[in-house]
This record gives C-alpha cells, structure tokens and sequence, in this order.
C-alpha cells in the first residue's frame, strides 16, 4: 500500500528503545536495543523518496540512502543491507557510530528545523545490516576475475577495511598488516562493547575475509617491514597507510605519572581489546577508579566515564577546559552520558593532580576558566580566570585530551612528507608525496570519525585503482613486470 | 613422643623459668609451661595443637643438673625442675641451627641486605612458580623462619645454599606444592594423621633425598587427601600453598561465617580484600572439634563467587520478547503484574535447599499466600513437597513457576508442566532454562557470603551467616527479593515485611524451615549448579577421584 | 599461531624458543616482542634473547611473575603461543666504546647476549657480569663465554665468583681502576638501579634497559610511560634503553607494583587441570 505524503509526514520519528540509565551504566551490554521489524518498517515510511537526495551528499560514502529505506518499507530488509553495502562494506558499524546528526540526518527534509526529527537513517541502517547478520542472511558477491595487482594496507581500522573490501571487489589482492592480535583498529581497541559489540566487528571482518581479504596480525609495520621493504621484498604494488592518530598526549602538570592516572588509550583498549571487563577470564587487569574525573570533551572522553561506570566508579566527572557548546562530542553521546548521571565540570581545567604516599592519584586541583576571542577553528578561546582554583577527590584519571601522530612508519619511510605536526600530507584523494604510497584516517586528519575515515578510505581506493590501471595503460599486463 | 591422654592429670606442681616460679599441672612439657606463663621459646616444628616430636631443636633449654640442652617440646615438667630458655650460649646454638636448617632453604633474602626495599617493590612477585628467595614467596609475611632469622638476629649464613631441586609439585587441584622450601619439620604429616587420621602423606625417600610425600609419589588427589588444606594452615614456610590464595599481604577483613554447602554447617573464616571472597581459613582457635570442612568451603569459594558471569542486574521480557535490564521497582511491577492474572492454584514455588532460613521462609510464606502452597525442592533430581498434601500431580495445571534454583529443573520436569505460560527466575546464575520463552523475569540473587541471616543445619543447630563481601551489580538477597513481590500483590494476609520480621516468624514457625531436605555432604551442587563449573580445580579434583577411587568422600 | 620448538626452566627463568621467522629476520639486539600464550592473556613484553635466520627461531627467557606468565611456563615444546608481535623497540646503540661492562641478573643473563655479540662484532672488549643467588641458577654461560672477553660472576651465598651482586663486581673492577667506557645492564628495577649508581661516580655512560608495563608497544598506550631526566619517555617506542643516571626509579617502581591485587583475583578462577586443561577452558 502505498502511503502519500501527508500520510508519511504524519508519523512520528521512531527512537530506539533504550536500557533505562540507572541500570545500563552497570553493564557492558549495547545501550539501545535495535529497532524491531514493525519499528523499523513504519520509520522507513516516514521517508518523503525526495527529488533533492540530500541524504545522499551528506553521507561520506554516499549511500544510496533513498533506495535503501524504500526497501526497508517493503520489508526487504536483507536487499536493503545489500544495496548499502555497495557503497559502504561496515554498515553495521557506521549505523552505530556514525555522527549521522551531522551528516545525513542533519541534511534530511523531515529534520530541516530540528534535526531530532529527521528520519532516522542511522538507526535503519542498522537494523538491515543487523537483520542480515542475525538471520544469517550475509552473502559472498562474486568477484571479478584477480587483476594481478598486490596491496598492502597498513591497520585494519575502518579505512583499513574500506581499502581493502573495495580493492578485492575490483579484482586486486589486498593483504592488511595489522599491529594487534584482534582486527579492527579503533573499532576494537577505542570504542566500548556497550556501543559497538565486537562481535559485529568480527562478523563484519570475517565477511572481508570471506571475500579474500588476507589479515596479518601482531605485525608492526615501520618495525616489521618499512613501507619501502612492502615495495620491494614483499613484491607489493601499492601501500595504504590506515594507522591511526596513535600517541596520546598528557597535559604538563604535575601528577601526570601517578598511579591511577590512564591515557584513554590505555584506559579503553584494557576494556575493550584486552576485555579486562571480563577480568579474570581475561587476564589483563583495570584498576576501578571509585572517583574518577575525565579530562576532555570529545567522543573519547564520552567513552571513557561511560566506561569508568560500568566498570563499577560510584562517579565521574568530565572536566573540560571550554563550554557545553564547543564540546566535540557527539550530541547523543554527551545526553547518554548525562542520562547516567555523569557530572560535568566546564570551563574548568586541572593545574595539579594530588598523589599519597603510596603513589596513587588522590585529587586534583583546577582552574576556571573563561570564553574569550574565537580562536582561528572559530570556536572561542578559554582564558584562564585567576585565582579561581577548587579541588575536588578523585581516585583515578583519564586523560581524552587527544592524541599525536604515531612515528613509527613516518619515522622509518623519511621521504614521505608529513607536516609540522607529524601528520602524512595527501592529495584530495589520499596519494603520499611518494610513488604508489596512499594515506588516510587519522594518520592524515588528527582524530576523527569513524566514517570520515571510511570516507577517505573509499577516496584512496579510487586513486590506487585509478593510478595502478594508467600504469598498465589499461592492458592487464603481469606485476612481476612492473616491479622491476 | 607425648601422648595427649597423659596430659590429663591435673595436679598443679611449681617450677622455676628463667627464675621466675611457675606452676604446672603434670603431664606439660616445659615448653608448654613457658608459653603460658608467657615466656617465649621458639620453635619451628612443634605447635601447641599438635603433638611434639623435637626435630627441629630450636626449642633447647638448659636444665639445671642435665647435662647439655634438652628439647623443651618433648620434655616433661618436673616438679622444682629449674629452666633457663635463653643465654648467650643457647642463642648461639640456636643460630648454628637455623643456619643449618636454612642452607636447605632459598635463604638468599633472609639475609639480604636490600631486602626491605626490593620487598616493598617487588610485590606482585609473590606469584612465582618456583621460589627462590622471600621476595618471590606468598607466604613471606606468615613465615616463621623468617621470624625467627630476625629474632636471633641471624645476619649471615656462612654455608652456601644446597638446592634440592625436587620438581615444583603443581599438578593437583587447588593445591602448589614446592618441597625446596620444605624444612622437614613435619607438622603437616603429623596433623594429617594425629588430627585427621587420613595420613594422607609421610616422610619419603632417605637421606638428602627425603622429602614429604604421598606413597609411591602419586598426586594427592589420586591418594588419600580430601584437600581440607589444614597441611597448608600449619606449613612454617612457603612450601605449601592454595593457589586460589596466592596474594601477598592480609585480608582487608576475615569474617566468621557458616558455610552453607551442605548439612554439616561448619565454621569458617572468609578472607575478604578488595569486596571480594580472596580465601578462606579455619578459625584462628584450631581445636581438633573444629577442623572439619572440606575442599568445597575451603577453597571453592571465591572462584565460585567472584565469578564474572553471576547475574548483575534484573532483566524483564520486553512485549517484543527481548531480554531488557531494568531497576529493582521496575521488575518488581512487571513480576506483580504478571502473578496478579493468575490464580494462587496456578502458581507454583521452587524453593532451594542452599537459602538461608529467612529466604526459605520468605518463599514458603509466598507459596501459602499466593500459591495454595504449591512449593517443592530438587534433591539431586528427586523433587521433594515439603507439604505433604501436594504432589506432582499439581503441576498439569501450573501457569507460572517462580524458580529459586532454576538450574535444577530438567526439559524432562518441564514437560510436566503441560499448561506453563511465564517462568519467573530468581537466581545467582544464568541458567540454560534463562533462554526459554517463557522467562519473563530474571532476578539477581546474592550467595551466602554477601548477606546476613541464619541457616539450620543437621540435628537442628541454627547458626549465623555474615556478610564478608559485596554482592555483585544490583544483586539482593533472595528473602528480599520475595517479599517484595509479596508486597506488591498487596494480600494483607502476606504480613513480612522486612529482615526482622521475618526471624520473628521463624520463631512461631519453626516447622516450616524443619520440613526443608538436608544438603548431603557429598553433594557436588550450590543451588542447583554443579561447582565444578564454575570451580575448575574442583572439576579436575571430582573426575580424578572418581576414576581412581569411583567415589568421592568430602 | 607460533609453535613453541623449545621449552625449558632454569629456576623459574623459561626458555622459549619460538618459531617466528619474520621476526628472526628483522630484530636487531636490545629490541623485544610482546608475547600471549593464548586469546585470554595478557601481552607481555620479553627482550629477545637469541635468534636465528636459518631456522627462523626466536630464544626468549620469560620469569614467571603472574597468571599470563605462568600460563606461558606451563607450555610445552609442540604448543602454540596465541601472539608474538615485534621486533619492537628502539636496537642497542652498537659502536665501537672501547670497553664495554654488560650486567644480567635474572632474564638479563640471557638479555645482554645479544648485546654483548654485537659489541664484539663491533670491536669492543666485552666483560659481561652476571649475577644469580646461588651457583645453580645461570644459564646460557657458554654462548656468553664465546662472545665475551671476561665473565665475572656474582651470588648471594657466595658460591660462585664474587659473594654480592653486579654492583658489588663493577664497584670493585673500577675501585681497581679498571676503565670501563660504556656499561649496560638488564635484569630486575633493583639492581638496575643499583648498579647505575655504582656507575654514577665514574661517569660511565650507562643504559638500562627498563620494564615497565606495556600494552600495545607501539606507542599508543602510554601505560609505559617513564620519567628521564625530568621528562616522560614511552619505554616502548623512545626505549627500552635509557640513560641509567637519568631514571626516577621510585616513580617507576610504583608504576610497576599497579596490578598486584587483580594478580590475585585471578588466581581464583585458574586450573593447572592434570586432566585436559584446555578443553576444561573451552567449556567454561
């Protein structure tokens, strides 16, 4: 039955259904429940199918997002998961993780003066890849006949991944180098279970497999093999650097090598890789802060006192140097952390964190501050106030300030330009300075998101494929060849 | 070797110690004398609640008119006998002693100079497989030759260490064993026999080469040993350990309680550090009347506790089937809600032999209000009515069952129910049954060492159970759970209401907790779940005994 | 996965050899692989001993100190570890010095091996210093003899060379004016310490090689931060060998004793199983 306009505006935006905070801040387990069938049959017919697309261009990879919930809304929910995956190999992932409320969503007809009311697109997604997935339903495509052509892509994040499904799909091997024990890069390691279960990073990764992806994990690449090494020892055609920001960085105040005091790094990847939440049957060990204050305002922060909760911390604070307004964080995250009761302390930012005898973090002391001028990122500078300090008890600190670029492979390839900050410098379309070498993610940008990075990965993959088939003048021609 | 009986006499005779005139009663050994007249003498090998057998000899005193020293653990007190425990010359030959006792032992710390700051900073080390000096030894804070290398200010050791190089013994359940470490002084075998009569080991081999051992050095767990671990409460050194345990440092807490695994009821003292269940250990007064408990309360407790797995959070069944968490007063509705459409002869109880009286209480009051009395136990796999009326006849028309030891219940018990529409479990742990359908509620309990209350044991001994620990997540104890769902479906005739009212009951009705089957000693279950899966080490000790022995005795 | 080709204890100190033949192919001495004996472990980080190109081995020599590393003792020549990542680190600093001290205590009789060959290949006279509480705990003497000049040996009970430790040994040799132009140590915090100040008055460039905790190794974590001279240094990729004179041992100490009590918990819930330990854990 075919529903008219009117009739499609008049339903109202499905949320997900929700573990209630009170008790979801006490277990690992995914905070919103997924839509069921019924859910998400009657959003997808919320969609008006407009002639503009905008959906379309607001998405990084773009999506077919029009088509997919028309599909949804005939409840052929396992083609809808096929369509996207056309264009984006982790929807799965990018349905849970996705800022759609930047992107898609923000740009979408229904939420046009407020976006909370835009069709859901996030949460569909993620309903069709998880229907699929659940029912078994996921299908190997057939692929084209191998070009001949051998990538190696250096981490197995989601521009890792990105590279990799795309490139075997138009017939190149494409082998990932992966520096941990798991797949995934910050879908593993960075983001918490209760967000992104790691069993859909597996599932998605096993697919990849399935196609031919061949993973390489506990291999370093920059101590391994330099990326010149992949050129000429291992006989590979092209090299796409995935490795993410990498180094995190600690405020320069006194206390900082205290017992208790954690990078987010090393704080979510105990819990999420190494699974100390499920200590002891698995072996690494997490200190459980009582108190414990976050410093930061991004996803990660968000992350980080999320985790600290469920981890059994009877509070947490945020502590961020500027306003509500210019936190980083997604909107969704920021409400989730407050719905669980997280306290945020703005406008504030350590000057000291207080240790006992026995080494370990017992307090902190800041300093408020003020907005001043904006700043050249537009956002208004936080100017200390003086003599405005307060302290306050804390047991344990995160420090989510952000991270640096990892030198590993820079350090180790010295002609690849990077720039002051150690960041790899790319054309629009992720080409290095250096012949055949591509770069995306983090690595390139600073932290970012999750499919910003996919974004790029998807950008590169159409570069490679593009500048190694100019290079056999559009002959197949063997890459032994080539290689000399 | 004195024998106990002798020391019965009870006629009261005066000696000198020291110059200090002390009285007796015949039959004490000197050394029995001094310590309570609170004269210290040290010793390695006797203790006073095991018989003395003199082999180590730090114990020497000197006797005026014998010649020489004499064991004070083994000699008799006579009446105007004259003792002096310490001089010069008896402390020099006590160091000569322990030199010679400890060039068998890793002594390279005892007389390190750096010790105290390497000990404070080498902490987690106490988790080593093969100890080759304190800094690595779980037991370095208890060990009494440590004790004794600072008492007789012993500063150096003028023999070079004779490893004996027995392989580390690691291979039985719960128990590690390094005879390296062993100093030969006994009291493990003598409390073995002498207290416990199992014998389960003995000095074997000769010469350099003896060391403690079962016969024919098979694994304690195919000989005699039932793991009771008392060998490890008495080892001097760090010989012997409970691998459970192997931590450095003191509990936070020791808490007396009742272990409530089976009828027996004994006396146990939990260990508690960091809110958890660490370890477990007989009361400090160890009286041969006492040692009685088994391998399952002394060292299956904290793995079976601490388990991540234990049920958190309570969870209710969502209109579209799915599983949610939810608060305490949340599912409480959900549960009242449900149990008010049906009628009290559609409701049946499953109770649990391993409560606590106030939670069977609370159940049995539940099941007369609410459920026309329609409660039954699970005795392995027999079930049990403890209203004699009732049967399993009633169960063709039960509608909801309200679970207790959810694990219990078979497919094949199950099937009986022929009209069952919703499963209510309260519970410690998720249950194969906590995927059926039918579940519309799961409930998070609390075990025996994260509550307060009573439990009746065999010949009708009411003892007390104490909090040592903090329930995991939002779990709360089984008696509280009940009565708030019995409030909730607002009977007036459900008049419990809290703790104390509900002991107040007990009291009127003693009968009721009288009626409940007795948890035989060798049962291999804690409400319903076989230890052994949570308990590793007691998977391993079970299948082993049954294989060498076909049976299992606790 | 990584077969296990040799396994064998010297007092609580285990050999592993391991076949990993990209890592034999690329490490260089004073670097070090982090290993896991299985999906459940934690990642360790173990200096790599001794390799070999041909057979692609890797020797490691792991202390038992915990859960991850008694798991990893209790395996047998035939098993699999679950993961070993390397090389990592930043290589020794390998020149011609002159006279090089190397000290080993502990897993560093085995650690300073590497160094020690490539110092000779290098032209150096080689004395290397190890030290054991009783004469029976030294292992891997005789291919430390082959690239050493001199061996000097140290015991607690006196048993074997000189009664004392590293620091005692290389405090006398320069008392005596023996001249020593760059020393290196490896082995526990203590006597890394120990012996940087026995160091400290000759001014004897001296490198230690820390352990702190690690996770990742790459950088990532900062779970192994350091402070040297005032400035915190990541030992896993600025490392693991820093200037001895420069270390805040206190601060290091304390960081390293973080985890002692979940070290206990988790002996709780652990079976050495003398039935089939692995299928027990699969079932759990």
């Amino acid at each position: 039955m075919e529903l008219t306009a009117k009739e499609r505006m008049a339903i109202e935006r499905h949320g997900m259904a929700e573990q209630p905070p009170d008790l979801r801040n006490r277990n690992f387990e995914e905070v919103p429940y997924g839509y069921t069938p019924e859910e998400a049959v009657a959003e997808a017919q919320r969609c008006l199918n407009c002639k503009k697309r905008q959906c379309i261009s607001g998405c990084p990879v773009e999506v077919p997002i029009p088509e997919f919930i028309a599909l949804v809304a005939e409840e052929k929910f396992a083609e809808a998961a096929r369509l996207i995956k056309t264009k984006n190999v982790l929807p799965a992932i990018c349905g849970r993780v996705c800022p759609q409320e930047t992107q898609c969503e923000e740009v979408c007809v229904r939420g046009k003066k407020d976006v909370t009311k835009a069709v859901a697109i996030g949460n569909l997604e993620r309903f069709v890849a998880d229907y699929e997935r659940e029912n078994n339903l996921m299908e190997v495509p057939e692929l084209p006949d191998k070009n001949g052509f051998k990538i190696a892509v250096i981490g197995s994040g989601p521009s890792g991944l990105t590279v990799a499904g795309d490139l075997i799909q138009l017939g190149y091997e494409a082998t990932i180098y992966e520096a941990f024990h798991l797949g995934g890069g910050v879908l593993v390691y960075g983001i918490p279970e209760f967000r992104l279960p790691k069993k859909i990073v597996e599932k998605e990764i096993g697919a990849l497999e399935d196609l031919g992806v061949k993973i390489y994990y506990n291999s370093v690449i920059g101590r391994l093999y330099k990326v010149d090494d992949l050129f000429n020892i291992m006989g590979f055609n092209a090299v796409y650097i995935g490795v993410g920001a990498g180094l995190p960085i600690f405020l320069n105040v006194p206390g900082m090598n205290l017992n208790g005091v954690f990078s987010a790094n090393e704080y979510l990847t105990r819990s999420n890789l190494m699974k100390s939440y499920l200590f002891p049957k698995y072996r690494t060990p997490m200190v459980i802060g009582k108190k414990v204050a976050v410093l930061g305002g991004g996803n990660v922060a968000m992350d980080s006192a999320r985790t600290a909760l469920r981890l059994g911390a009877e509070k947490v604070t945020i502590v961020y140097r500027r306003a509500r307004e210019q936190m980083p964080a997604r909107a969704a995250e920021v409400h989730h952390a407050e719905e669980e009761k997280i306290e945020f302390r703005l406008l504030s930012s350590p000057v000291e964190i207080y240790g006992n005898e026995q080494g370990w973090a017992t307090g902190m002391k800041c300093q408020r501050y003020e907005l001043g001028e904006p700043d050249e990122s537009g956002r208004q500078r936080p100017v200390p106030i003086e003599n405005s300090f307060f302290e306050f008890d804390c047991d344990q600190v995160i420090v989510a300030i952000g991270g640096q670029a990892n030198p590993l492979i820079t350090a180790t390839t010295p002609d690849m330009k990077v720039n002051k900050w150690g960041y790899i410098e790319v054309d629009d379309w992720g080409r290095t300075n250096k012949e055949f070498v591509y770069a995306g993610g983090d690595i390139v940008t600073g932290a970012a998101t999750v499919i910003s990075a996919m974004g790029a990965g998807r950008r590169a993959a159409k570069a490679i494929h593009e500048d190694l088939m100019k290079e056999t003048d559009e002959t197949l021609r063997p890459p032994d060849e080539e290689v000399e | 070797m004195v024998e106990l009986a002798e020391k019965k006499n009870l006629v009261m005779e005066t000696m000198t110690i020291n110059g200090k005139t002390v009285s007796f009663s015949s039959g004490e050994t000197i050394l029995e004398v001094a310590r309570k007249s609170g004269i210290y003498i040290p010793t390695l090998c006797a203790r006073a609640d095991l018989p003395s057998t003199g082999s180590c000899r730090l114990c020497i005193v000197k006797v005026e008119g014998v010649q020489g020293y004499v064991t004070s653990c083994t000699t008799p007190a006579t009446p105007n006998m004259v003792v002096t425990t310490n001089s010069d010359e008896i402390e020099k030959l006590r160091r000569g002693i322990l030199e010679l006792i400890l060039s068998e032992h890793p002594y390279a710390c005892l007389v390190c100079p750096i010790r105290e700051t390497c000990e404070q900073f080498n902490a987690p080390s106490s988790k080593t497989g093969r100890v080759t000096g304190c800094n690595m030894c779980p037991n370095r804070d208890i060990c009494e030759l440590r004790q004794l290398v600072e008492y007789l200010r012993l500063k150096e050791i003028r023999y070079p260490f004779l490893y004996k190089d027995f392989p580390l013994e690691r291979d039985d359940p719960f128990m590690d064993r390094d005879y390296n470490l062993c100093i030969l002084c006994g009291r493990c075998i003598r409390i073995c026999e002498e207290n416990l009569g199992l014998s389960a080991i003995s000095f074997i081999r000769r010469g350099h080469d003896t060391k403690v051992g079962t016969s024919f050095e098979k694994l304690h767990v195919d000989g005699n040993c039932v793991f009771c671990m008392h060998c490890v409460d008495v080892c001097p050194t760090g010989a012997l350990t409970v691998r459970g345990s192997k931590w450095y440092g003191y509990p936070d807490r020791e808490t007396p309680t009742t272990c409530i695994l089976c009828e027996q009821g004994c006396e146990l003292v939990i260990d508690t550090r960091w809110n958890k269940v660490m370890g477990v250990h007989p009361v400090r007064d160890m009286s041969i009347g006492k040692r009685e408990y088994c391998v399952k309360g002394r060292c299956c407790l904290p793995a079976l506790f601490n388990n991540p797995d234990r049920l958190k959070y309570p969870a209710i069944r969502r209109e579209d089937g799915k599983i949610i968490y939810t608060d305490w007063d949340n599912a409480i509705n959900h549960v009242s809600n449900i149990l008010s459409n049906y009628s009290p002869r559609e409701i049946a109880v499953l109770s649990s032999r391993h409560l606590t009286d106030e939670s069977i209480y609370a159940l049995n009051e539940f099941a007369r209000i609410y459920a026309e009395s329609n409660i039954f136990y699970f005795k392995d796999t027999e079930i049990i009515f403890p209203n004699i009326e009732k049967s399993d006849e009633i169960f063709k028309d039960i509608k909801v069952l309200y679970l207790a030891e959810a694990n219990s219940l078979t497919d094949e018990t199950i099937e009986k129910f022929g009209s069952l529409e919703n499963i209510i479990i309260q519970d410690i742990y998720p249950s194969s049954l906590s995927r059926s359908t039918k579940v519309c509620a799961i409930l998070p309990a609390t075990v025996f060492t994260e509550m307060n209350g009573t439990k009746s044991f065999a010949d009708n001994r009411r003892k007390p159970i104490t909090k040592a620990a903090e329930p995991p997540g939002n779990a709360i104890p089984d008696w509280q759970i009940t009565v708030k769902i019995g409030n909730a479906l607002n009977n007036p005739d459900f008049k419990i209401k809290d703790f104390r009212s509900i002991q107040n009951h007990i009291q009127m009705h003693p009968w009721t907790i009288a009626a409940v089957p007795m948890v035989p000693k060798e049962s291999l279950t804690y409400r319903g779940f076989p230890i052994a899966v949570f308990v590793p080490d007691f998977k391993v000790f079970i299948e082993r005994r049954l294989k060498s022995k076909g049976e299992i005795h606790f | 996965m990584y077969e296990l080709i040799e396994k064998a204890e010297i007092f609580n100190v285990h050999k592993m050899v391991i076949k990993a033949p990209e890592i034999a192919n690329s490490i260089k001495p004073g670097q070090f692989v982090i290993i896991m004996g299985n999906e459940y472990s934690e990642r360790i980080p173990i200096t790599v001993s001794d390799w070999n190109t041909d057979t692609g081995a890797i020797t490691l020599y792991v202390l038992e100190l915990g859960i991850s590393t008694l798991e990893l003792a209790r395996m047998k020549a035939g098993d699999s570890l679950y993961a070993v990542t390397g090389p990592l680190g930043i290589p020794s600093e390998i020149k011609n010095y002159g006279t090089v001290a190397l000290g080993g205590g502990c897993y560093g009789i085995g650690g300073i091996y590497p160094i020690a060959k490539a110092c000779k290949e290098a032209g150096n006279k080689v004395i290397s210093i190890i030290e054991a509480r009783y004469s029976s705990m030294f292992y891997h003497e005789k291919e430390l003899h082959a690239v050493s000049d001199q061996v000097l040996y140290a015991t607690s009970d006196g048993s074997k060379g000189k009664k004392g430790k590293v620091e005692d040994v290389i405090g006398e040799m320069l008392e005596e004016g023996v001249k020593i132009d760059h020393a290196f140590f490896m082995g526990c915090t203590q006597m890394l310490e120990r012996c940087s100040e026995a160091t400290r008055p000759y001014a004897i460039p001296t490198k230690v090689a820390l352990n702190s905790i690690m996770l990742d190794g790459t950088g990532m974590c900062g779970a192994c931060r350091v402070s040297i001279g005032g400035e915190t240094k990541f030992a896993c990729v600025d490392g693991p060998e820093f200037d001895g004179h420069k270390v805040d041992w206190k601060e290091l100490n304390r960081r390293k004793s973080a985890y002692t009590e979940h070290e206990a918990v988790v002996y709780q819930s652990y079976s050495h199983g003398c039935l089939a330990e692995k299928k027990l854990r699969q079932e759990l």
